[in-house]
């Protein structure tokens, strides 16, 4: 780990409160702002980044742990695991990441009610001390106090089938938004059991499999006719571009639907594109087409979280060497070119 | 009867519908307008639509008519006041075989509509006081003089300038002062952010719009096909025809260019790009091929949907585009004729020479880039003027507690939409 990084995560081990944590999660900035200019790859400095985030989450669920045992609220249940969701489970947050996270927890049937209090109040302490530290509340409440997203096992087997019967817009983006899962504290093996379940229960409905190819048409990458980007028409950031909707997403999203159509456990989407080349579902050289889109779309979100602080996801065109414009362009051709290509794909065939 | 008798009355039977299809078209800036702006607007948006006619019924009337196809000299008629002829009082207009009073409504309604257009400038925050103290003055001592150069014995006229149905006379005048109108009001309140960029406000009913832009249409052939005044060969026919094939490849141009340039097919983009298309081959309508007139409507169309996006990130708050819509298709539509205009039919109509690709040189072209030019100029500077003097009078704009609150309650005390907006607004079922 780079020099800074190191400091930093040593700093954290120490740290027992959130003040420190908030300090410590205020330096990521610097710290990457240090390693920006070194030899480092873009991967490995967001590998630094992440295994930050995960440090300073950790010990932030940690803290609110003890809060709950020490409060006397509900009793723990035996298994629980608290999990990421979103580019905090597939480790590409940059440095500004709000919140993406659920419990799943298997209570024993006599003590249901006070495990679930348990739970509830951890979600409450937990999703506070990611709040004061640095991670915001998710807008769209992906969060542990959500019930949707902090369930027992069983039933959030049974919501997530509910959700592959009806297939509709919002169940799919659940579906979605479930298949990318990181454990972070507690019982690891809980997620790995969700996620292959879930995975099985996804590819058995080709109804759904079929649902969200169709869900991977948004968003679309803004890319003219002549290859001009469409920029933001009207609002503050009007002239410029959303890299995350129109890169990262699109990117994300159709390898991300390719990992469930052939049951591929890994969450990065790295590791992802390594494991559907290895299945031999996409060629040598298709895997690394898209790894370079890939990775264009983390250095300019990178470059954007860098520009400000807070988290906007904005690119200014005009502000970009024309070397970066150049760049981003053929990374948003082969992102459209995929995207399509995957939205009319039966997946079977390899792609060369 | 006799033939000439028949004739007469078919002639007048043509311009009175003519004249009740432009007439009609204040229906469709009623429409399109209030669709385009916000529901706290509406009633006053689409209502003054009527005042504005009604103050262009009275003073075209009493001054106007006078002022464009009166004896006079080649800036302004000095004749015929209170529409009272004497033997050559109107020859300017003794081409037309049809009675004075028919000649008058057809004409007020072209001014009505150029009015029509000025307005799309103040739209949201202009004060209702100003729409009659402005509406009076555009038509007694703007509208009416750039009429007389053109269409009523005046020097551009006498030049050949090839204006058949008003792309400058009535468009182009209108959007200039929407312009004026435009720049001295200012943006509407949070139209545009700290940093300069524009804001998104949308109309609140886009069905309205359509329907407003496809009345709008209809209405052009009575614009148009009117403007011959006359069925007896039934050039009339051709010139409805120019007319809709310009219209129709300026929609399908606009939308195409939005998907291209923004990405997405904007409805609003299509609305324009037609209404574009028929203010550019208004000027040209008599003087074009049909394939000429499909090319004049398609770059109008396209034109102005990128001249609408530019002019907005450049800080202009044009509420429904007025400027580009009527000015700058209004432009292209004067010049098209010294491109286009073919020998045949301007043989036929007996106005000016042929284009540049009928061998005509450069003259006609020259001379529609002088009429443009110099009627832009006398637009601007008259309602910059009047403009200015009513800002530093009586004020141009409502207060920003009255524009946040909308113009239906501030100025005429109840909503366009009470049961949306009104909080006191209690059912009486």
């Amino acid at each position: 780990m780079n020099n800074a990084f190191t400091r930093l995560a040593k700093q954290i081990e120490r740290t027992e409160n959130l003040q420190g944590l908030r300090s410590c999660h205020q330096h990521i900035f610097s710290a990457l702002q240090e390693m920006y200019f070194s030899q480092q790859t873009i991967v490995q400095m967001l590998d630094h980044v992440n295994r930050i985030h995960d440090a300073l989450m950790k010990k932030a669920i940690s803290i609110a742990e003890q809060e709950t045992l020490a409060s006397g609220i509900g009793t723990a249940p035996p298994h629980f695991c608290v999990y990421l969701l979103g580019s905090g489970a597939r480790f590409e947050q940059t440095i500004w990441t709000d919140q993406d996270n659920g419990i799943l927890y298997c209570c024993e049937s006599e003590d249901s009610y006070h495990c679930r209090s348990f739970i509830g109040d951890l979600a409450k302490r937990m999703t506070n001390a990611l709040h004061t530290i640095g991670y915001p509340y998710c807008p769209g409440n992906v969060m542990a106090t959500n019930p949707r997203w902090s369930k027992a096992f069983k039933d959030w087997l049974a919501s997530m089938q509910a959700h592959i019967q009806a297939s509709q817009p919002d169940d799919i983006r659940y579906l979605y938004i479930a298949s990318d899962l990181r454990p972070i504290y507690g019982s690891t093996q809980l997620i790995y059991h969700a996620q292959t379940q879930l995975n099985q229960a996804i590819k058995a409905s080709k109804h759904a499999i079929k649902r969200m190819q169709e869900h991977l048409e948004q968003p679309k990458v803004p890319l003219g006719l002549f290859g001009q980007v469409h920029k933001e028409r009207w609002g503050e950031h009007s002239g410029e571009i959303n890299i995350k909707t129109s890169l990262y997403v699109p990117i994300v999203n159709s390898v991300k639907f390719l990992a469930i159509q052939h049951e591929i456990q890994a969450t990065t989407t790295l590791e992802r594109l390594d494991m559907l080349k290895n299945k031999g579902f996409i060629s040598e050289r298709v895997s690394i087409e898209i790894k370079k889109a890939f990775t264009s779309s983390l250095y300019f979100r990178l470059h954007s979280s860098l520009g400000q602080e807070e988290n906007n996801n904005y690119l200014r065109l005009n502000r970009l060497s024309s070397q970066d414009k150049a760049v981003l362009k053929a990374a948003m051709r082969t992102a459209r070119h995929w995207q399509k290509h995957v939205l009319n794909w039966n997946g079977v065939k390899s792609y060369e | 009867m006799s033939l000439k008798d028949v004739a007469y009355g078919l002639d007048s039977l043509w311009v009175i519908l003519a004249a009740i299809l432009v007439i009609g078209m204040q229906a469709g800036f009623a429409l399109l307008e209030a669709g385009s702006t916000r529901m706290k607007n509406s009633g006053h948006v689409a209502g003054k639509q009527l005042l504005s006619f009604a103050i262009v019924s009275i003073f075209f009337w009493a001054f106007g008519f006078a002022i464009i196809f009166g004896d006079g000299n080649a800036m302004f008629g000095t004749t015929g006041w209170f529409l009272d002829a004497g033997k050559h009082t109107f020859d300017s207009i003794s081409w037309a075989n049809v009675p004075l009073s028919l000649k008058y409504l057809f004409q007020m309604a072209f001014a009505a509509v150029s009015l029509a257009i000025a307005w799309g400038g103040f739209a949201e925050r202009g004060k209702l006081s100003v729409y009659l103290v402005f509406g009076i003055l555009f038509t007694v001592i703007i509208y009416p003089v750039i009429g007389h150069w053109v269409w009523g014995g005046g020097w551009l006229g006498e030049m050949g300038m090839q204006d058949f149905a008003g792309s400058t006379v009535v468009h182009l005048q209108g959007a200039i002062a929407a312009l004026i109108g435009t720049l001295l009001l200012g943006p509407r309140i949070g139209k545009f952010n700290k940093n300069k960029t524009p804001n998104l406000i949308p109309g609140h009913n886009q069905v309205y719009s359509v329907i407003g832009g496809i009345i709008l249409w209809i209405g052009w052939f009575g614009f148009n096909a009117g403007s011959t005044m006359s069925t007896a060969d039934g050039f009339f026919g051709f010139v409805a025809l120019t007319t809709n094939l310009a219209a129709a490849a300026g929609a399908i141009a606009a939308i195409i260019t939005a998907k291209i340039l923004v990405g997405k097919a904007d409805i609003g983009a299509m609305i324009n790009g037609a209404l574009a298309a028929l203010v550019a081959i208004t000027a040209s309508c008599a003087f074009v091929e049909a394939w000429a007139a499909i090319i004049i409507g398609a770059v109008a169309g396209a034109v102005t949907f990128w001249t609408s996006v530019y002019f907005e990130k450049k800080g202009l708050d044009d509420p429904v585009y007025a400027f580009s819509v009527h000015g700058i298709a209004g432009i292209i539509g004067t010049i098209s004729t010294g491109f286009f205009a073919s020998n045949r039919l301007v043989a036929s109509a007996g106005v000016g020479k042929a284009g540049l690709f009928y061998g005509g040189g450069l003259h006609q072209l020259g001379v529609q880039v002088l009429g443009v030019v110099v009627s832009m100029i006398y637009v601007a500077v008259i309602s910059f003027i009047i403009l200015f003097i009513l800002k530093k009078t009586i004020g141009l704009r409502v207060t920003p507690e009255e524009e946040v609150s909308g113009l239906d309650i501030s100025e005429h005390g109840a909503y366009g939409y009470p049961e949306h907006l009104d909080p006191h607004y209690k059912s009486v079922d």
